[in-house]
């Protein structure tokens, strides 16, 4: 035992600590499994009770508005010997555990802090909005976090390829994970990342939705699934979540803003890759964590339909970079108390009473850590020990033109 | 006869070690008459019976026991004295016990005995102290939930403006009450794990940041908490002042979001939302849970420091010394 701990650099505290946490853990998501959600009842359950009817088939039906991946998942589920909410939570929740793990070992390596990669791992597990996603709303979104928690690893050792073949993962299950897309563009620039690490995202994307055409669902459908995503839940500009609709009021020009809500962002997300495309930086881990987590805070504050979940990607980057940077501390404390505020809204209010705080206030809050982390990569860049010299060809073209 | 007054007043008597003027005299009859005075005016609106008076008397206790942990701890006679005197007037200590009839007291003089003895060194009589007050805490607190299960059929929160306030207090009532205890015991033990790994030595100084903190903390998150479930925090964020000055704000805040519960359990209404003193009292988590990391990261520094230097695991230099 003492030596299979030596071997892993723990003693009998920290094993002690992972022991007790894991069983906390374990103990909330146990309690929570029973609840039934709206999205269990309108989705996943019928989605399953058809695949166990039809069998493969059902993949070549237009039923489902999710990535076919996740319906191999659910194909999985349906052929388990369990109550199939049971299978569904049972195995998001065994994601958490993967994932706080990831998460753990990550901050280990960018910390070099064996206390802090064990306090991450404990404290990944009673975060609110993990356990909420899984264990009580049931929802996946764990899936693609892991990947990009993966991603993440393999970028901070240096293994561009296998973090951009893992961010392809987290794409081939959820949209979301594009919103931190513009920080890998900024790897890219600054050559942490080449163009062909990319191609793992068309790739998996394509390789994923081969069995769905197979089965005989056409292939632009396929293709086009997210786009097809894109266009439900129109019905407010946004869905719970604390942004800048929430200000400006969410329910007048749905279709106007919709289309004006996508370009301003686009346009946005330019004028920021413009600006930050201008000079070549010293590529630091804290700086990817502060790069991505700009973004997965921005994207979701300008872009309409937003869900009350899509903070998430922001919740576990918060924790990353308050574990790099102690002094960061509340930037988790207040991102998972928006974020886990508008869950309770859409779990707890929703047809019934409005949360105690106005959603507005909530999007200021967001605007507020925008403002923060923004002004962080202002400080970052604006240092001249992190701006490196231009390739000399470049700057030849310039002086030329 | 002026400068023999004003002799008279200033003079310091020494009756068996024990040190004090005039002035402090006249502080304590004066501040006591008006004490029992105060808790005179509101003692109709609950019938007053033994327990209540034995409450007052405990209450009086309570401000002599503070006196001499502020004494204890920094070393200041004025501070001592000032302690025992708001004390002695604070508005929710009254309110708790001579209003209302709750006499939190019998389980909160025990924190702050327990708090007094892990100073004065001895530590297994402290931890007694303090764990037969939780005892004691527990048992009121789940008495006050069934009988307030009438009132808040399905509330998380019972008058404490806590977390539940924030994030919405009737949902999943019955199962948030079993989740939030786990996420309690997970944030208590990697606080413990913190310390242990660290190696931090919870020092007199460090003793009242985590007692505060924790005071803060527990009810912020417990399920069910009462209105007066900030009590033993208002007493500690005064001893806390007390130490450190430039924390005036923090007993300060607290006393008003302690008052506002009571008044709005009491009076069913506050002039402002229950939500705004739910943030009020996270912001004053997050600054005693700073105070509780520097003071921390302070003491491990200078713990391994000391171990650097051949002195023995976990004791601190003036120890040493």
């Amino acid at each position: 035992m003492n030596s299979f701990l030596k071997k892993r650099g723990l003693d009998r505290m920290d094993l002690c600590y992972l022991a007790v946490m894991t069983l906390i853990g374990l103990g909330i998501r146990v309690i929570l499994r029973v609840v039934i959600t709206d999205d269990w009842l309108m989705y996943w359950d019928p989605w399953i009770s058809d695949i166990k009817e039809m069998g493969f088939s059902y993949l070549a039906t237009d039923r489902y508005d999710y990535t076919p991946t996740f319906i191999y998942i659910l194909w999985i589920i349906s052929k388990l010997p369990i109550n199939p909410m049971t299978g569904y939570k049972g195995l998001h929740c065994i994601l958490d555990f993967v994932a706080a793990a990831i998460l753990g070992k990550t901050i280990y390596k960018v910390t070099g802090s064996k206390r802090k990669g064990i306090l991450s791992y404990g404290l990944f597990l009673i975060v609110p909005t993990i356990w909420a996603n899984s264990a009580l709303w049931a929802q996946c979104d764990i899936i693609f976090m892991t990947f990009l928690l993966l991603c993440f690893y393999y970028l901070f050792e240096d293994r561009p390829c296998l973090a951009m073949f893992f961010y392809g993962m987290a794409f081939v299950f959820k949209l979301q994970s594009l919103f931190i897309f513009p920080f890998l563009v900024i790897l890219w620039v600054n050559k942490k990342v080449d163009l062909k690490h990319f191609l793992w995202i068309p790739v998996l994307y394509f390789l994923s939705i081969v069995p769905a055409w197979i089965a005989g669902r056409p292939l632009m459908e396929l293709i086009n699934i997210y786009m097809a995503q894109g266009a439900q839940d129109v019905w407010s500009l946004s869905i719970k979540w604390p942004n800048i609709y929430q200000i400006i009021g969410n329910q007048f020009f749905l279709l106007e803003y919709a289309s004006a809500g996508t370009w301003l962002i686009l346009g946005i997300l330019m004028i920021i890759l413009f600006a930050m495309a201008q000079k070549r930086y010293r590529i630091t881990n804290e700086f990817i964590v502060q790069m991505a987590l700009f973004f997965a805070i921005l994207t979701p504050w300008f872009l309409p339909h937003m869900h009350e979940r899509y903070g998430c990607v922001a919740d576990i980057l918060a924790i990353i970079y308050a574990m790099m940077n102690v002094k960061k501390f509340y930037f988790p404390l207040v991102q998972i108390l928006v974020s886990f505020n508008s869950y309770m809204a859409y779990l707890s209010h929703l047809g019934s009473d409005e949360p105690t705080i106005y959603y507005g206030v909530w999007a200021f809050v967001e605007l507020g850590l925008l403002v923060l982390v923004g002004l962080d990569i202002w400080h970052y860049m604006r240092n001249p020990e992190n701006q490196l010299p231009m390739d000399p060809g470049i700057v030849k073209k310039k002086e030329a033109a | 006869m002026d400068d023999f007054l004003r002799n008279f007043i200033s003079k310091k008597w020494n009756v068996k070690g024990l040190t004090f003027t005039f002035l402090d005299i006249l502080l304590a009859v004066c501040i006591t008459g008006t004490g029992l005075a105060l808790r005179s005016t509101v003692i109709a609106y609950t019938p007053t019976d033994i327990r209540k008076i034995v409450a007052i008397v405990l209450e009086l206790a309570l401000a002599v026991l503070c006196g001499a942990i502020v004494h204890s701890d920094t070393g200041s006679r004025l501070r001592s004295f000032l302690t025992y005197a708001v004390l002695v007037i604070y508005p929710t200590v009254i309110a708790n016990g001579s209003l209302w009839n709750i006499n939190c007291i019998y389980y909160v003089i025990l924190f702050f005995l327990g708090l007094y003895l892990y100073g004065r060194g001895n530590q297994i009589l402290g931890g007694v102290s303090i764990l037969a007050g939780l005892v004691i805490a527990i048992y009121r607190m789940r008495s006050w939930w069934m009988a307030l299960n009438v009132a808040y059929p399905v509330s998380l929160s019972r008058g404490w403006p806590n977390f539940y306030e924030i994030i919405g207090k009737k949902a999943f009532v019955e199962l948030y009450d079993k989740v939030a205890l786990l996420i309690l015991m997970g944030m208590l033990l990697t606080g413990v794990y913190w310390f242990a790994e660290k190696k931090i030595k919870v020092t007199k100084d460090l003793a009242l940041t985590v007692f505060l903190f924790l005071a803060i903390l527990i009810p912020y998150f417990a399920p069910y908490m009462p209105a007066w479930a900030g009590y033993t925090a208002d007493v500690a964020a005064l001893l806390y002042f007390m130490k450190r000055p430039e924390r005036f704000y923090v007993p300060m805040l607290h006393l008003i979001v302690s008052y506002s519960a009571y008044a709005y359990a009491i009076n069913g209404e506050t002039k402002l939302p229950m939500v705004v003193f739910s943030i009020l009292l996270l912001f004053m988590l997050v600054i005693v849970g700073l105070d509780v990391y520097h003071g921390g990261k302070q003491d491990g520094e200078e713990t391994v420091r000391s171990e650097h230097r051949g002195g023995s695991s976990g004791r601190l230099p003036e120890e040493t010394e």
